[in-house]
């Protein structure tokens, strides 16, 4: 949508508006194209955002605390095809209020106002008209008197007038313009946003403005789809009025890679038999391999504290228990030593506690164990599993590794302990190296 | 806005009463040879493990649990809930006896003070005997006499039930953290136990 109360202002009124602002003094800086920032104690801004890694899709979530009877809802910006640390590293579009540098962890953490010193940074996210706001104290809010006092004075109502740059930035992209469209997380055919903001105040549990909030993200302003393999980098602010005309200071930032699920299927193993995983060299594009189920070999890796020492590079192994009179068939999952994969058991954390149906995609809450030392199992030891199971993997290429996970499901039975053994397996991995996060920035 | 003093928020939306349900138990094994098992008590019963919880819940403490090495493997008929044993494999686990199970909870760092177990393991799962012809016991446990790996920081729920009858229906739900463990040579484990207070107790 573009915008539209600059638009419909015809340039030969616009020294007329112009002098009505400075005139009147009040009232022109606050539009939905370019709404006031509102101090953090007067409205809350969204708290430690988060994202849910999906194929072509992220989920975006943070906490709430707006109590505020005005609250209109949520507005999403976003980047593409960058990442935080390359905005760290682009010193004229970092902010420079309330702090004046700013690395890679510290815009993780920052929580930023559109206000005049920030235009450049607020650019990166699509907001081309600039704010004439100025960023002082007033934005903390900690003196109401110093806030009504700057609000006439300097750029934002000076004799730059604030009437007069917006007229003269008509074409540009505003707020409103650059915002994203949210989409239902639990129904993701289901779009949630309006014309006035990325995800409107409802009543529902996760956009009602308290506590956790939920955003889906499939496709940027423009409409076209979330790539896999493409960095995106989120920020959200809390939208204020029935015009959309007043926001907070942004939450934190994040970044977030789109990645394809490896692998989600059923899985069939009888008794005696292994079969292997084998995951491509591409993690962002490609997905893993399942391979025809051999026999046990004799003393290897279908046993507890077998050994798999198969040669095959990036490949895990299933196994059946070879020795069905003494034991149980249980199931053993395994990485040679020179696959490259090491696996850590993690437990029963197959759920998203929002969303319990979550199992075939990301599993968020969560995040990988950094493999270092002894944690990580990497010499080809067999580890049983049992129901609703989970493993990390670190997968090694060159000399990069990259975190992943594999759920298992349920176990079922055909009959008895020696019928057939089947459960659903899914693999994820996160496409950039060295992330741990299935939730970012959890 | 107060006339004095220290302004405060509204109260949260709700109160709640927190009573221990569990006692806090610690031990360290040492198995005096690399093929053998260690528990609490040496007679091969269980009323070690039983005497040891009673004592627990009316002392409100636990404290040592003192473990005896130089037992034989267990399996799934035997009169005792759990015990530690190594094979000559250079591996610890922990066995279950009749009537109890065990449900590895996976990796937690700072064991249970780990954020991740306090956010998001809220309850032991139930567990259901099976017959040991399965090849499992639903909810994720282990079958009797089955033979567990266990690893340095990881959490284990510990199901146990009265052994005097074929079908218990109650069950105490434990939970160990390993904290440490070293089989070079004979194993020494290092473990931290809450020990439930009441049957059927699963959420902490």
């Amino acid at each position: 949508m573009r915008s539209i109360w600059k638009r419909n202002i015809s340039h030969t009124v616009q020294p007329v508006v112009a002098a009505f602002c400075l005139a009147a003094l009040f009232g022109c800086g606050s539009s939905t194209d370019d709404p006031d920032t509102i101090s953090r104690s007067k409205l809350s801004p969204p708290l430690k955002l988060l994202s849910v890694t999906g194929s072509g899709q992220i989920e975006l979530r943070w906490s709430a605390q707006n109590f505020e009877s005005e609250l209109r809802g949520y507005d999403v910006f976003m980047v593409a095809d960058t990442t935080l640390s390359a905005i760290a590293a682009n010193t004229n579009a970092l902010p420079s209020y309330p702090r004046l540098s700013y690395t890679e962890s510290t815009l993780a953490d920052a929580s930023i106002p559109r206000c005049e010193d920030n235009n450049e940074f607020f650019k990166l996210f699509g907001i081309l008209a600039p704010s004439e706001e100025d960023c002082d104290d007033s934005l903390f809010g900690s003196d109401e008197e110093d806030e009504s006092t700057n609000s006439l004075q300097g750029p934002s109502f000076g004799l730059t007038p604030t009437g007069v740059t917006l007229l003269q930035d008509d074409e540009l992209d505003s707020v409103v313009d650059a915002k994203l469209s949210c989409f239902d997380p639990d129904s993701p055919t289901t779009e949630l946003g309006s014309a006035l903001v990325s995800l409107p105040k409802g009543t529902g549990e996760y956009n009602d403005g308290q506590g956790i909030q939920r955003c889906l993200i499939k496709q940027d302003r423009n409409g076209n789809a979330l790539q896999n393999g493409t960095t995106y980098v989120f920020l959200v602010v809390a939208v204020l009025g029935d015009d959309a005309d007043e926001i907070s200071w942004s939450s934190n930032l994040i970044e977030d890679t789109p990645a394809p699920v490896l692998l989600s299927e059923t899985l069939t193993i009888e008794s005696d038999k292994y079969i292997t995983l084998a995951l491509p060299a591409d993690i962002s594009t490609g997905s893993a391999t399942v391979g025809a189920a051999a026999d046990c070999p004799a003393n290897n890796l279908c046993k507890l504290n077998g050994t798999n020492s198969t040669t095959a590079a990036a490949t895990l192994a299933i196994a059946r228990d070879s020795n069905s009179n003494s034991y149980p068939q249980r199931l053993f999952l395994s990485s040679s030593a020179s696959s490259g994969v090491a696996i850590l058991y993690r437990g029963p954390i197959t759920f998203d506690p929002l969303n319990a149906a979550a199992i075939a995609t990301r599993v968020p809450g969560d995040s990988a164990v950094a493999s270092s030392g002894s944690v990580y199992t990497s010499n080809g030891l067999t580890i049983p599993f049992y129901d609703n199971s989970v493993f990390d993997i670190a997968y090694t290429v060159g000399t990069s590794t990259y975190y992943g996970k594999l759920i298992i499901d349920n176990i079922s039975y055909v009959s008895d302990k020696d019928s057939a053994a089947s459960f659903s397996a899914t693999i994820v991995m996160q496409p950039k190296a060295g992330s741990l996060h299935y939730l970012y920035g959890h | 806005m107060q006339d004095g003093g220290t302004e405060i928020s509204q109260s949260s939306t709700n109160v709640a009463c927190i009573v221990p349900k569990y006692n806090v138990a610690e031990s360290t094994i040492s198995l005096s040879s690399p093929n053998e098992g260690a528990r609490i008590a040496a007679t091969g019963s269980d009323n070690g493990y039983t005497e040891f919880r009673a004592a627990c819940v009316s002392n409100g403490t636990c404290g040592t649990l003192t473990m005896t090495a130089g037992q034989g493997q267990i399996n799934a008929s035997s009169p005792v809930a759990w015990q530690i044993e190594s094979y000559n494999d250079s591996i610890a686990y922990l066995v279950t006896g009749k009537n109890a199970a065990i449900r590895p909870l996976g990796y937690f760092a700072d064991g249970f003070a780990d954020s991740r177990f306090i956010e998001q393991i809220n309850s032991a799962p139930v567990l259901t005997l099976s017959s040991t012809d399965d090849a499992k016991n639903p909810n994720g446990y282990s079958l009797e006499g089955q033979s567990v790996p266990i690893y340095a920081n990881h959490i284990y729920v510990l199901a146990s039930g009265d052994q005097s009858t074929d079908t218990p229906q109650s069950f105490y739900y434990d939970w160990i953290f390993i904290k440490s463990v070293d089989c070079t040579g004979n194993c020494s484990v290092s473990l931290e136990m809450l020990v439930s207070r009441n049957l059927d107790e699963r959420t902490r």
